[in-house]
């Protein structure tokens, strides 16, 4: 009775609550179009938070939910990844992109220390992508997460075979030879994964230490001198970097290791960061010229270019940014 | 705090064999105990890094009755900070809790002479430096350590000043150890950065002030003393490559890791690369490239704080395990060779429950007897705003206790009594120890937080049926606790428990000096086979359990 007069009466008497109402529904917009520009200039973590606020208003804003799916994963808010990601594939539940959901699902839980979450979605993945490369990957890191190394080295071997270039696969596989005493095959894999990504710590970290365990000691020296220059430049944890800082260390790690996309893109990263806008687009193309279709690096070529006021370009890197805001493939498909 | 979910206290009602009346739990004895101690780390606005750090704790029996004292490190303010103009006056001590012989303490800080230290304290260790049989103490500190020497009647005079164990430099762990076979204890005295209040730096964390991260602070070199036996230390650093490397240390452990008769180092390292360095001959030689102990499994440097080594794996080798920062898992490296250990942390089942903590104080012991170590860790973060709106962290954090089990190739850890009282309470932890207090023949914990009160934890985890024993162990020489020496207890069927006599454990912190081993039910111990720190081998027959054994190396 008193609780019809008090400010809150639908909370208060346990009555369910009506959902958002129009004004909720426009600050969610708002919220939302206003990450997008926050995220354009490069604020991923300003973005995803805002999103957060905005679903907070409206819990069915769709287009939310799909920017903080691919956002969050870059800031490392996992959680904020799997619980958009599930809304999406409630929404859409025969959508060809749903695999991209589920996968994310797992990767998001798996680096949040979720086993079950992602197991169960990693159950559903499967059924959708059988005897697919990404799969075992996933299935890999699963048992290496629940230290069960002789499964995670047969879905490791599967994964491999499916998708040769690649480091997650050859980076377990070789962990799994490691600990079963196979010295020279997980020195391969080691090697196979550095392949692809010159700048894996744990790749170069395993196969220095075995180098110098099977006697070639100024091989192994070469690849623990980038391993701490790696480490140096990108500690776990959280971390306060200086921009200036940041340009000296990963000028350094490119010049060791001139294959290395992510260092290019980290030195671009820095170089805008301290303001030279021009050599961080020189630095960006160096890295493109590696990898043109890098997300991260094409999103952070479009934050670039538009600093240095060039729309356009920074409109057709944008594009080939995996942007955020996408549409399910079954409406892109219909639009088509 | 989360409260305790039915699932996990359906779990200890099962563990705890309800029905008997045999309660198995942890339980807060801080009360009963008589202590008393709050540590302050001078926080009063400004951020200044060393806050975030302290302190250690050391249970030992400083007055030789056969029972655990306990001396408490206190922080005050810090050197050179705002506050420490304005309360001049205001430097409160470390403080010695003596005890009763019944787990009960009386608090003789005045009469204990230069334990009534009022340095900005971080940690401490113990031994024997002057072959008295009495425990003495090192103190690190932001600012000139302190060497108490033990007077007796547990009176304390610190002899360092003046000498090169004043060491001004912001030191974190320490222990003692007779790294040179000479008979007397050397020491080794960890580092962390290179800090004064004029080098203080100020960070946002958050888009709130905060502390800094460490990689901001350059980082030192440890050092390593020689003793002479009488209480008088040279700095031996550059006879060994300790000299070469520098690094951000906290936790240490002094283990004859390699089985090789000497004690060798391992060293965790804040955000750099942990080192390990081999005994030859008495110089520590760097072993850490080789190691496979000087980053994760992933190949990243942690953010290193706790240390503790014990045979986790029943293979012989005395293993490690390390707390790290939130966000990174413990980690446990399995020694295969005693050259190489392999993170194994994935294998043992302690990653994805120790991700969401921020480790510090860790202690390995076997608190339910039956012949396999358990893992405590306690928990708290840094970061004074962790708990900050949209963070996923905490400042105090509850602590955590993993129960051993071994099956298999790789030991496995399953949290263990989670969310029950005792370990519910979230605190800012650091520095823990373990041992026995009352007598009873089970483990208990000692935890200081920082800017926490100290508490007692008192355990009844063990199995019934189960037996225990502790040994003290006298060696030749004036380092007479037989700091380094090895013990392995010989079971009926065979088994060989193994504990290693270690100075400096933990974070910053001092574990009962006197192996503690637990009999599983149905088991009896036949007979312990000691390697003593000068590297002679004995062996004695055990005659009755559950009591503690006194074992004399000079009656071989």
């Amino acid at each position: 009775m008193r609780c019809l007069l008090l400010v809150l009466p639908v909370l208060a008497c346990g009555v369910e609550s009506v959902g958002p109402t129009a004004r909720d529904r426009a600050r969610a917009e708002a919220l939302t179009e206003e990450a997008v520009t926050v995220a354009e200039n490069g604020a991923n973590l300003d973005a995803v938070s805002m999103l957060s606020d905005a679903l907070d208003s409206d819990p069915e804003n769709e287009r939310a939910h799909r920017m903080r799916a691919v956002l969050g994963e870059r800031v490392s808010h996992f959680s904020e990844v799997i619980e958009s990601s599930e809304w999406l594939l409630a929404r859409y539940p025969g959508d060809a992109g749903n695999v991209d959901l589920l996968s994310s699902i797992v990767r998001s839980a798996l680096n949040d220390g979720l086993v079950d979450v992602a197991e169960s979605a990693l159950t559903r993945l499967e059924r959708m992508e059988p005897n697919s490369g990404r799969t075992a990957t996933l299935w890999a890191r699963l048992h290496l997460e629940n230290g069960d190394m002789a499964r995670a080295k047969r879905s490791a071997r599967s994964a491999v075979k499916l998708v040769p270039i690649q480091t997650v696969g050859h980076h377990i596989l070789g962990l799994a030879l490691e600990d079963e005493g196979d010295m020279e095959e997980a020195i391969l894999s080691f090697r196979r994964v550095l392949k692809v990504d010159p700048g894996h710590l744990g790749a170069r970290d395993h196969l220095a230490t075995l180098l110098l365990r099977t006697d070639r000691k100024k091989e192994a020296g070469k690849h623990r001198g980038i391993h701490t220059a790696l480490t140096r430049a990108m500690p776990g944890g959280f971390r306060q970097f200086r921009a200036t800082d940041r340009v000296t260390t990963f000028t350094e790690l490119v010049e060791l290791l001139p294959d290395w996309t992510t260092g290019h893109m980290e030195l671009a990263r820095a170089l805008s960061q301290a303001g030279r806008l021009d050599d961080a687009r020189a630095r960006a193309e160096v890295g493109l010229a590696l990898d043109r279709r890098n997300p991260e690096l094409n999103e952070l070529m479009a934050t670039i270019l538009r600093g240095l006021g060039d729309d356009a370009g920074a409109r057709k890197h944008a594009a080939r940014s995996r942007l955020p805001g996408e549409k399910p493939r079954r409406d892109r498909k219909a639009e088509q | 705090m989360t409260p305790p979910r039915p699932s996990l206290l359906a779990l200890a009602a099962l563990l705890a064999g309800c029905g008997g009346g045999d309660v198995r739990e942890l339980v807060d004895r801080t009360d009963a105990s008589g202590i008393r101690f709050e540590h302050e780390n001078g926080f009063a606005g400004p951020y200044y890094f060393p806050e975030t750090v302290p302190a250690g704790v050391a249970l030992a029996d400083l007055d030789s009755d056969g029972d655990l004292d306990v001396y408490a490190v206190q922080s005050g303010i810090v050197p050179g900070s705002l506050a420490a103009a304005d309360k001049a006056d205001h430097r409160p001590p470390n403080r010695l809790f003596a005890n009763r012989g019944d787990g009960s303490f009386d608090d003789v800080t005045e009469e204990s002479g230069d334990a009534a230290h009022t340095g900005y304290g971080m940690g401490t260790c113990a031994g024997d430096v002057n072959g008295d049989g009495l425990l003495d103490l090192f103190l690190t500190n932001v600012g000139p350590d302190a060497l108490l020497l033990n007077r007796g009647q547990l009176a304390f005079e610190d002899v360092a000043a003046g000498t090169v164990l004043a060491d001004p430099r912001w030191t974190t762990g320490s222990g003692f150890a007779d790294l040179d076979q000479d008979g007397h204890l050397d020491l080794v005295v960890i580092s962390y950065v290179d800090w004064s209040a004029d080098t203080e730096q100020e960070c946002m964390a958050g888009g709130v002030m905060d502390y800094c991260h460490v990689s901001l602070y350059t980082p030192l070199a440890d050092r390593v003393y020689r003793g002479d036996g009488t209480g008088a230390f040279v700095d031996v650093t550059a006879q060994s490559d300790v000299a070469q490397r520098t690094g951000r240390g906290f936790g240490l452990a002094l283990v004859d890791f390699d089985k090789d008769g000497d004690v060798d180092l391992y060293v965790a390292n804040d955000s750099v690369e942990n080192h390990y360095y081999r005994n030859e001959g008495g110089r520590l030689i760097d072993g850490t490239d080789l190691s496979g102990a000087a980053y994760d499994a992933d190949g990243m440097a942690q953010a290193g704080m706790g240390v503790s080594a014990g045979d986790l794996d029943d293979n012989g080798l005395p293993d490690l395990f390390v707390s790290n920062f939130a966000g990174e898992s413990n980690t446990v490296y399995i020694n295969r060779t005693g050259k190489a250990f392999r993170d194994a942390s994935r294998q043992t089942g302690i990653t994805v429950a120790s991700r969401p903590a921020l480790g510090f104080g860790t202690a390995l012991a076997d608190l339910d007897r039956d012949g396999v170590l358990d893992l405590l860790v306690t928990n708290g973060h840094v970061m004074r705003n962790a708990g900050r709106e949209g963070s996923p962290w905490r400042h105090a954090q509850p602590d955590q206790l993993f129960r051993g089990t071994l099956a298999g190739e790789y030991p496995r850890y399953e949290p263990w009594l989670e969310g029950t009282d005792a370990l519910a309470v979230p605190r800012v932890g650091r520095g823990l120890a373990t041992g026995d207090l009352d007598g009873d023949g089970e483990l208990d914990l000692v935890l200081l937080g920082c800017e926490e009160e100290l508490s007692v934890i008192g355990s009844r985890l063990a199995l019934p049926g189960s037996q225990w024993l502790r040994v003290r162990l006298v060696a030749d020489g004036s380092n007479t606790w037989a700091v380094g020496a090895f013990a392995g207890l010989v079971l009926d069927d065979g088994t060989i428990l193994r504990r290693w006599v270690q100075s400096g454990t933990g974070f910053l912190s001092q574990d009962d000096l006197c192996p503690m081993f637990g009999i599983p039910p149905g088991r009896t111990a036949s007979r312990i086979r000691v390697r003593w720190p000068d590297g002679a081998t004995s062996q004695h027959d055990v005659e009755g359990l559950d009591r503690t054994i006194e074992i004399r190396q000079a009656s071989e």
